[in-house]
């Protein structure tokens, strides 16, 4: 019994020393582009697989991260719901199959034949405050285009886009500037592949 | 009166001397030419040097004749053709030879018949001159010193130019080499023998255990043998047992392969498909749980008072 009594006492004790933050949960955020891309003129019979995104561990996280003096910092009341490299990675395979150039455009998890990889690789992904508190978001990524058969790179180009932040009420705005910024870079990525594997 | 007397009995007595002296010449004159006698030619190709006309002719030491006289032979320039005379009953056989031969320091030669065994017929001869018979010539001992003289002077004289080819300044440039490479390769092998001496134990010992080791894979092998001839066949059977067993699995392992119902790809597929979904979720969790102990690494406390708080972004205050 007294042995029952002082773990009693003990939980009490070590409850009472800790502090619950009473504060806002953060956010969770969904990257949403919004992309509309036209349909392909000309389509061919590739199916293509788009890989896993090849990202640093710093963005292979939930948190919106931004830069300040050089540091980087993640936001304290907003989350990504998904971590960048996996949203990424379905926003590519969903734009560029609505755009219906490939005969198939799949995930890296589809158990779907396929003869070309895109191999993305994110390099940036972050907000960049300046001195004067203004701020703007980086997305920059390099894509590879592969041929499985021959292991041949068809293709390498990197693009990158920085969106002014506009809306400056927390990680709302940067979103916001996020979503446009990877808008752009999808949109130029559609581009190039069909220029590539036309 | 009385030295008149004298002057005509010396002068009678010198002319009966000189009478007497001139028939004795004649008389010993015509005494070698009596008796029978016949003619041989020697044929020679050596110098006739010092060999003159009524030099003796000997037959093995014993003269029975001279020569008469010497000619070149017209048909042969190179040959010397000596007529001889001998008694005529001197043996003169058909393998009989001449040989001429020098008479001591005086420079005069003479004609020695050698050979003439006693079955051999005897050589003809005729009274004609061109039917006399002929008698070979032997080369002469001094010949055949002068000849063996000259050819060894010869071949001294060739050995001394190789033997100076030989020892050339470079030959014996390179013989000094020779020999001091054969020195050290004499020293280095007396060397290696001291080695091998020395380890000639350890290489007997070794010798012992390779016998052992020999003798006892033998008898290794003659129990194997015997192993083999008393459990092998039932093992064999047992083996072929399980050979048969494996078959009919692979037969219907190879069927549902067939069907499709046992794919690979499709199985591989299927399993690593969300095993990679898994792997990229374990992956964000490793990352968030390295920043955790990071921030726990740098204060302990947080874990239960929490003193470390994120710093809100500079537009979320």
């Amino acid at each position: 019994m007294k042995p029952i009594l002082l773990a009693i006492c003990t939980l009490l004790m070590l409850s009472g020393c800790s502090v619950k933050e009473t504060s806002l949960k953060p956010y969770n955020y969904t990257l949403e582009p919004m992309l509309k891309l036209k349909h392909a003129s000309v389509s061919n019979q590739d199916v293509l697989k788009v890989a896993y995104i090849d990202a640093p561990s710093g963005l292979n996280s939930r948190a919106i991260l931004y830069k300040k003096d050089g540091a980087m910092q993640p936001y304290k009341y907003g989350t990504w719901s998904e971590t960048p490299p996996l949203k990424l990675q379905h926003l590519i395979t969903e734009a560029l199959m609505d755009q219906h150039h490939f005969s198939s455009v799949i995930s890296g998890t589809s158990m779907a034949s396929n003869n070309l990889v895109l191999e993305p690789v994110l390099q940036n992904f972050e907000e960049v405050f300046r001195e004067d508190g203004t701020s703007y978001v980086h997305v920059s990524l390099r894509f590879r285009i592969v041929e499985i058969k021959n292991g041949n790179v068809l293709g390498s180009i990197k693009l990158s886009s920085k969106q002014e932040v506009t809306n400056t009420s927390g990680a709302t705005g940067t979103v916001e500037a996020f979503n446009v910024a990877t808008a752009e870079v999808i949109h130029d990525l559609a581009t190039w592949i069909n220029e590539v594997r036309k | 009166m009385e030295n008149r007397f004298s002057y005509i009995l010396v002068g009678a007595f010198v002319f009966v001397l000189l009478i007497g002296g001139v028939l004795s010449i004649l008389w010993l004159g015509h005494y070698s030419d009596e008796g029978t006698f016949k003619f041989y030619k020697v044929a020679t190709k050596e110098s006739v040097s010092g060999l003159n006309e009524k030099a003796p002719v000997k037959l093995r030491g014993v003269q029975i004749g001279e020569v008469r006289t010497i000619t070149i032979n017209p048909k042969n320039a190179e040959e010397v053709l000596v007529t001889i005379r001998v008694q005529d009953d001197a043996p003169i056989k058909e393998d009989t030879y001449a040989v001429i031969e020098a008479q001591g320091i005086t420079g005069l030669s003479f004609i020695q018949l050698q050979g003439g065994a006693n079955e051999a017929k005897e050589l003809k001869t005729s009274g004609k001159v061109e039917e006399y018979g002929i008698i070979y010539s032997r080369p002469s001992t001094f010949s055949r010193l002068d000849k063996t003289i000259t050819s060894l002077s010869t071949k001294a004289e060739m050995i001394f130019e190789r033997a100076e080819r030989i020892m050339s300044e470079k030959n014996v440039k390179n013989l000094e080499i020779i020999i001091e490479n054969s020195a050290k390769i004499a020293e280095s092998t007396s060397k290696t023998m001291a080695n091998i001496e020395a380890h000639n134990k350890e290489i007997n010992q070794l010798l012992t255990e390779a016998t052992a080791a020999v003798k006892a894979v033998k008898d290794m092998s003659y129990s194997f043998s015997t192993a083999v001839d008393t459990t092998g066949v039932s093992m064999m059977n047992n083996v072929s047992k399980a050979s048969q067993s494996i078959t009919n699995v692979m037969g219907g392992l190879n069927q549902k392969l067939e069907k499709g119902s046992f794919d690979v790809d499709i199985l591989f597929r299927e399993n690593l498909m969300p095993l990679h979904q898994t792997l990229q979720e374990l992956q964000v969790l490793l990352n968030e749980t390295q920043g955790f102990v990071s921030n726990l690494k740098d204060s302990p406390s947080d874990l239960l008072f929490k003193e470390e708080t994120i710093q809100p972004a500079p537009n979320e205050r």
